[in-house]
């Protein structure tokens, strides 16, 4: 995660959690008055429409108490209820009384529910609903909600019932006022708050203001009581609106604050990041070669505390550098003076024993002097030859390698010839036709003999065994020669193999624990590798693989 | 051709009939000197009195007689004439008529104003009058009809009123009329009105400047149902004469009685159409004559009936009661009902025929399913007249006819 990812979230952070919770905080507490503030808008229009249907129920039943009055006490009345040639005006009545009443819905009945008189539908007479009034009456607030047949299909009517007796008979009227749709909306003086007429279960999750028995339009047998609820619809729109207008405005405030804090969090980054990514990239410039990065500066804060901590540091690999490389070059002088040493003992170890052997032989078969002479005169001359050839590497310092072919075979006789003079026994079994290989003989011979001296070293003069093998290692076209040397000497601990290719190690009283060294180096440069098996007292054997020519 | 009450009563201001009938029935002289028949009834000679002339002096002749009803027919139709199937001047002033079928009483078939003697059409395209009246003036109204029409006596010599005729538009309470006259069209006083409006009657009877007098019964209240399979394999049923008496007593306000036979319809084999189903989906509607308070009342009267359990059995099965669709009436003009109930506009109406058809069913547009039309109540009209006022005589279809002289 960069700096400046770090600096946005840590200011968004800062900003945006006390804005979010704020928003939180004060769209809870807008809800909660906005819930409060609707409930009791709705519990006051909801008492006002009970006042006012009370009121209005009231209003209806004086006046039907009236006109039973009037009725009871026409004479009128008398004859067209016992004669129906004069029931003309009786059919009349209603239609004028509900007029004069301001009614929707007047209707005088007998006592066996015909209907004698219908304001409504003055043509309805003669029809029986003994049911209707019956029902009216026994509604809890005394008014029922009634579907009333018209000529023109049927209207709601809150309607009341009055009775009177006029000669023995029961007479009911059951009237009252429109209460359908569009009364019902216009009841609705609060415009978030809507009035409905509700029937059965579909108002269970509303506000009801009142509830009436409903008398439906349906023959009296088929009717089945319900109730009708009038109902207050809460219109959720004004407080969502205001909701979402909150939210936009809070959703904007943390946008732009999130914009505010990205622009500043990119500030501060390119004050603090850029002398930092300046810093690395000098930095990344350091090398042991290159150690003239300039942190000079003038900064007092922490990034110039840590330029100038770069610059002593700077100032003190210089030093260390230099004090290197001295170290190193006196190093190189001296394991190059251990090399030759050792490279000359080598060369001159075969000389000093054809020597001693020639004094040997003048002292005690002066007559075999020659002929012994002759015999190691070859050993003589290869060891001059390699002491020669030796010279001329160590003049060229960093020579090239011959990479002429070469014969390992011949190489391996010298070897063992070389070493045979010395008194050590060493095992050859070579293949016929081995293959020649991409080396410098010299190498080849400085390779082996390093071995194999060190292969009899390891006999500690004790009787023993140490074998030269050379083979070829045909793996397709990976053709190399093996060479194996074994011997039957003390072998190695592992402490001792994995210290035996480091310069200077040695465990012999006169090495120079520069011969695996010089081996494995030279190896490295011809291509080829050195696997080595050994355990303390089972001897050693050194495999030595080289690519063929 | 009139086709309203008004209309009817203008046109019989201003054209004859060979024959006229009183108010009690009886076949009076008019234009005609005599007339005869042959031993069938089926040939009816009527001879045109002499002396007579149209208002614009040419002479009523038979051949005059013969060339107005002619000028009226139809292309294709034999005679334009109800039930006659031909005419023919065979004398200077004989017309013999044969009918489809034998007639009994010819003089009162031709004393309907569908056999109105006109004569050639005057420049304003109006035929010539043959009675006692001519056009004066006509004042238009804003929507294109006659607001007021002027008749003047054709004896200029004489002293007689002239007449002004003025249409009252429906919801016009009449009572205002009969007390300030209609400014509208500058009368200030009324002299004659016809009504059927019961309050109007109601208020004259308590009046003493003016009386009334029923007019003959000249309106038939019908129902008519929209044809289906069961009522075209169902008899139409007729109500009883105790039903209709109640329909006329509690149903409507107006002067009228249970529907009396004959029922012209059910009788007259040219009336016999087959009902036509439907065409749509027939509406739970009963339709009424727009402006018919008459017929608005019967209709309301039959919806009430339809829903009760023992409904009447001449209540058509299309109106039975449904719960879930419940009927209705609803108010139609009167020359769109038939379509409505062809169409199934509506389950049925309730219109009204004139109660004596002497002009038979071929007329076209009472032929319509006059055979399924169930007869309920008859109505009439009042005249109210001042005593001052014209004279006049009630003619035997319920018109007056004014009569060209101060009373």
């Amino acid at each position: 995660m960069t700096f400046r990812t770090r600096l946005t979230l840590s200011f968004g952070a800062i900003a945006l959690i006390p804005l979010l919770v704020f928003g939180y905080g004060v769209q809870r507490r807008m809800t909660s008055r906005l819930d409060d503030e609707t409930r009791r808008r709705v519990e006051s229009r909801a008492r006002s429409l009970r006042d006012d249907l009370a009121a209005s129920v009231q209003g209806d039943r004086t006046r039907l108490r009236a006109l039973a009055q009037d009725l009871a006490g026409s004479t009128q009345f008398r004859v067209a209820v016992s004669d129906t040639r004069e029931r003309r005006w009786l059919l009349d009545w209603a239609g004028d009384a509900m007029r004069a009443g301001g009614l929707a819905m007047l209707q005088l009945q007998d006592s066996a529910g015909r209907i004698l008189s219908s304001g409504h539908f003055r043509n309805d007479f003669d029809r029986v609903d003994a049911a209707l009034p019956l029902v009216v009456a026994a509604a809890p607030n005394g008014a029922a909600l009634v579907s009333a047949r018209t000529p023109l299909g049927a209207i709601r009517v809150l309607a009341v019932v009055d009775s009177f007796t006029v000669g023995g008979r029961r007479f009911s009227i059951v009237g009252g006022r429109l209460l359908d749709s569009v009364r019902v909306a216009g009841m609705a003086r609060d415009p978030d708050i809507g009035v409905a007429l509700m029937f059965g279960d579909s108002a269970r999750a509303a506000d009801v203001v009142t509830r009436f028995p409903y008398v439906e339009d349906r023959a009296p047998q088929e009717r089945a009581l319900t109730m009708a609820y009038l109902v207050l619809l809460r219109d959720p729109g004004p407080g969502r609106e205001l909701r979402r207008s909150v939210n936009l405005w809070l959703l904007a405030t943390l946008g732009t604050t999130l914009a505010a804090a990205m622009l500043l969090s990119t500030w501060m980054a390119s004050l603090v990041s850029a002398p930092i990514a300046e810093l690395a990239e000098k930095t990344a410039r350091l090398d042991l070669d290159r150690l003239d990065q300039d942190f000079s500066t003038d900064r007092t804060d922490e990034i110039g505390a840590l330029e100038r901590l770069l610059a002593s540091m700077t100032a003190r690999l210089r030093t260390g550098a230099a004090r290197l490389r001295e170290t190193e070059r006196v190093a190189a002088t001296g394991e190059l003076a251990r090399q030759v040493n050792h490279d000359i003992k080598n060369g001159l170890a075969p000389i000093r024993n054809v020597v001693r052997h020639l004094t040997q032989t003048a002292e005690r078969e002066p007559d075999r002097l020659t002929a012994i002479f002759l015999e190691r005169r070859g050993t003589l001359e290869s060891s001059v030859q390699y002491l020669d050839d030796l010279a001329r590497n160590y003049a060229r310092l960093s020579p090239s390698l011959d990479r002429t072919a070469c014969d390992p075979a011949a190489v391996v006789h010298e070897v063992v010839k070389a070493i045979a003079a010395g008194g050590a026994r060493v095992d050859v079994r070579m293949t016929e036709s081995l293959a020649s290989i991409r080396a410098d003989a010299v190498v080849l011979r400085r390779i082996l003999e390093n071995l194999v001296s060190n292969a009899v070293d390891s006999l500690d003069g004790r009787d023993g065994r140490v074998t030269l093998t050379a083979e070829l290692a045909d793996q397709g076209a990976d053709r190399r020669v093996r060479f194996t040397v074994a011997d039957t000497g003390r072998g190695m601990s592992k402490e001792e193999l994995d210290r035996a290719f480091d310069d200077f190690y040695t465990t012999k009283p006169a090495g120079t624990g520069l011969g695996l060294s010089v081996v494995r180096r030279l190896l490295m440069d011809l291509g080829g590798s050195i696997k080595v098996d050994t355990a303390p007292g089972a001897g050693s054997t050194f495999t030595v693989e080289i690519p063929a020519a | 051709m009139p086709e309203s009450e008004g209309g009817r009563l203008v046109f019989r201001q201003l054209y004859e009939t060979l024959a006229r009938v009183d108010c009690e029935g009886q076949p009076r002289q008019a234009l005609e000197h005599s007339w005869s028949r042959d031993s069938m009834g089926s040939v009816w000679t009527f001879v045109v009195a002499p002396g007579h002339t149209f208002a614009d002096g040419s002479p009523i002749d038979a051949a005059a007689v013969v060339a107005g009803w002619e000028h009226r027919a139809t292309p294709g139709r034999t005679s334009a004439l109800p039930r006659v199937i031909s005419v023919q001047a065979t004398g200077v002033r004989e017309v013999r008529l044969r009918f489809a079928a034998p007639e009994e009483n010819a003089p009162r078939i031709v004393s309907d104003w569908k056999f109105a003697i006109m004569g050639p059409a005057q420049p304003n395209g109006v035929p010539s009058a043959s009675g006692p009246f001519v056009i004066a003036s006509a004042e238009p109204a804003s929507d294109g009809t006659i607001a007021a029409l002027t008749l003047t006596p054709r004896d200029a010599g004489t002293h007689a009123p002239v007449l002004k005729f003025a249409a009252v538009s429906a919801g016009t309470d009449l009572r205002d009329a009969l007390d300030r006259g209609i400014a509208t069209i500058g009368l200030a006083r009324i002299d004659v009105v016809l009504s059927r409006d019961p309050e109007v009657l109601a208020y004259v009877a308590r009046r003493g400047d003016y009386r009334s007098i029923a007019l003959p019964w000249d309106r038939t209240y019908v129902l008519v149902a929209a044809a289906s399979a069961l009522d075209a394999a169902t008899p139409v049923s007729i109500p009883s004469a105790a039903e209709r008496d109640a329909l006329a007593r509690d149903a409507v306000r107006s002067d009228a009685r249970g529907a009396e036979p004959p029922f012209w319809w059910l009788q007259d084999s040219t009336c016999a159409a087959s009902p036509r189903p439907p065409s749509g989906r027939v509406r739970r509607e009963v339709g009424y004559v727009a402006g018919d308070v008459i017929s608005r009342e019967l209709a309301e009267r039959v919806v009430a009936l339809a829903a009760l359990p023992a409904r009447p059995a001449w209540i058509p099965n299309s109106l039975v009661a449904d719960a879930r669709s419940p009927l209705r009436v609803v108010p139609l003009p009167a020359d769109s009902l038939d379509d409505a109930i062809a169409s199934g506009r509506v389950a049925a109406a309730v219109l009204s025929r004139r109660r004596q058809a002497p002009a038979g069913c071929s007329a076209g547009a009472e032929r319509v399913r006059a055979r399924d039309e169930v007869p309920l109540i008859d109505s009439r009209a009042h005249v109210i007249f001042r005593g001052s006022g014209a004279a006049f005589s009630i003619e035997g279809d319920g018109t007056i006819r004014f009569t060209p002289a101060k009373p």
